[in-house]
């Protein structure tokens, strides 16, 4: 089986206690966390709340990064994007701009 | 259930305990037959944990065991207590887990659960096996902390409205009935409990109903506790719409603009140190007693007792105290093996007992069982959690969390220097956009879970 990035990060995390380690997060399991609001894979169904399905990946990252640093301001966006680093954020655009555009309802 | 009951329950599970989760862990490597995941509650956490299991694996088979045929959520429910919605609205149909993802559906109740042959009795005798289970049962209710309570007084004449559903609409028909100028009294439960900020969104709901409706009316909220989720916004609202009195001890950080009144205006809130546990009802008299000795009459008593996680967990022997014990990369009881909490009845140390976490767990739990099956090692979780709460209808404020596990303690912890409450100096847009983005979250939330 040849491992991706995600599975070599994993295993280093697994090696013991003490070890230090990035603690990888992937970008599925940190973007499925956005998609009770955004919708599953970003579709969201009301979008009062942004899709993020299909976004641009460079206006994701951009998106977030002003929302972390506050030269944007949301509602709770601010507040959330401040738990992500540069490689997370990267991470969850990739993962939504994998999906077609959603279309609403 | 009796002691006698429980040990039948629990015939063969003891046999697990003593065998590590790797012995007993099966995959999709030896085996011929898909893997069956069975999934107990149709709740936010089950339904969730369902449908992204089908949506990782599609080949692996999922069947959710649940007592009723359609779901009733709470979150939403007190716009059904003010009119803005009906009971209709809070139903969900499993139709879509069924039908687009597959996923299997036997309304039933568990009797027996075999956690060394993995095996689980219904209450019909259908019999059925699994290679992981995961137990999303919610929450139940301690009665007997309180003189004169009891659940026959929370069906009849205390409704708690803490599940959605006949109680929803006993304390609605309380309320409509009230005199213009009754007094309403609303009893928050202790810490944990499901939906943290529920008690003081009701209170807020009720408040802009009365406003318009019964103008006299007081709401008089009776806490164990001396603040609560989101407790410094609520109050700015209510102090902005509802003319309350901020107490000193909340004061800090409130932006220079807010009101000064001499006396309560329609919402009062008593915290603990003031007096403001209820330590005795009396349903006769329709009034409750404070643990400094005052005796208050309410029109309406709105009693929302402590709470602990569903009975089936206790009959499973997955609890420790009132609540069920999980190592946190992978949901799993540390108390069986194969047998996986999540949502209300699980201990999730930071994260809140809400439907936006089951969610989130749910889906750590999909993924990491799909690895598990698969013979990989589980991968690095995340949570979070988002609510909004209307302090009116149009005037909104949320709480956010994003979590992650601290591998030296095993325990979930929030990301520091991110998430919190709605900022105190938030613009009158800020907070219309919030209370909008509640009715949004709510259509997005609940077709993320089901649909």
């Amino acid at each position: 089986m040849r491992l991706g990035i995600r599975e070599i990060a994993v295993l280093v995390c697994l090696l013991g206690p003490g070890v230090a380690c990035s603690q990888s997060i992937s970008g599925a399991m940190l973007g499925d966390t956005c998609a009770g609001c955004h919708g599953t894979q970003g579709a969201a169904v009301n979008v009062t709340i942004p899709p993020l399905a299909g976004m641009n990946a460079e206006q994701f990252v951009a998106t977030m990064l002003a929302y972390r640093t506050g030269k944007q301001s949301g509602t709770i966006m601010n507040r959330v994007a401040r738990a992500y680093s540069d490689e997370e954020i990267n991470a969850m655009a990739e993962y939504f701009a994998s999906f077609p555009t959603s279309t609403s309802k | 259930m009796t002691e006698t009951n429980k040990r039948d329950f629990l015939k063969f599970l003891a046999a697990g305990t003593v065998m590590s989760s790797a012995v007993f862990a099966p995959s999709l490597a030896f085996g011929q037959n898909p893997a069956h995941v069975v999934v107990i509650g149709g709740g936010t956490g089950g339904a969730t944990a369902a449908k992204y299991l089908k949506m990782g694996d599609k080949t692996i088979r999922v069947t959710i065991i649940e007592t009723n045929d359609v779901y009733q959520r709470c979150y939403g429910s007190n716009e059904v207590l003010t009119g803005h919605s009906t009971i209709e609205d809070l139903s969900i149909s499993y139709d879509s887990l069924r039908d687009k993802y597959g996923v299997d559906f036997m309304f039933d109740t568990v009797t027996a659960v075999d956690s060394n042959s993995r095996q689980i009795t219904l209450e019909t005798g259908a019999k059925l096996s699994y290679d992981r289970l995961i137990v999303s049962p919610g929450i139940s209710f301690t009665w007997t902390e309180t003189d004169g309570y009891s659940e026959e007084i929370a069906n009849s004449v205390m409704p708690h409205s803490w599940k959605a559903g006949e109680q929803t609409l006993l304390l609605k028909r309380q309320i409509d009935a009230m005199p213009d100028d009754g007094t309403m009294i609303i009893v928050p439960p202790p810490n944990p409990y499901r939906c943290p900020p529920g008690p003081y969104e009701r209170a807020s709901l009720l408040a802009e109903m009365f406003q318009k409706e019964k103008p006299q009316a007081k709401i008089l909220v009776l806490d164990v506790k001396d603040g609560f989720a989101k407790d410094q916004p609520f109050m700015l609202g209510w102090n902005r719409l509802y003319d309350f009195q901020i107490p000193e001890t909340k004061m800090d950080g409130m932006p220079d603009d807010v009101n000064i009144f001499d006396a309560p205006g329609m919402i009062e809130w008593v915290p603990g140190s003031d007096g403001g546990k209820v330590v005795a009802v009396d349903a006769n008299a329709m009034t409750v007693t404070t643990q400094f000795g005052d005796t208050i009459h309410g029109d309406v008593i709105n009693f929302i007792p402590p709470q602990k996680a569903a009975k089936l967990a206790f009959d499973m022997d997955l609890t420790e105290g009132n609540w069920c014990p999980i190592n946190h990369l992978t949901m799993e009881s540390t108390r069986h093996p194969n047998i996986h909490v999540i949502g209300d009845s699980c201990v999730a140390d930071e994260m809140p007992k809400s439907g936006y976490s089951a969610n989130t767990q749910a889906k750590v739990v999909a993924a990491q069982i799909l690895h598990l099956l698969h013979d990989q090692e589980p991968e690095e979780p995340t949570w979070s959690n988002v609510c909004f709460s209307r302090v009116s209808s149009e005037y909104g404020v949320s709480v956010g969390g994003i979590y992650r596990l601290d591998h030296e303690t095993g325990k979930i912890v929030s990301t520091q220097g991110s998430g919190g409450v709605s900022p105190l100096d938030a613009s009158h847009q800020f907070n219309r956009l919030e209370a909008l983005y509640q009715g949004a979250w709510m259509e997005n939330f609940v077709t993320d879970s089901f649909g």
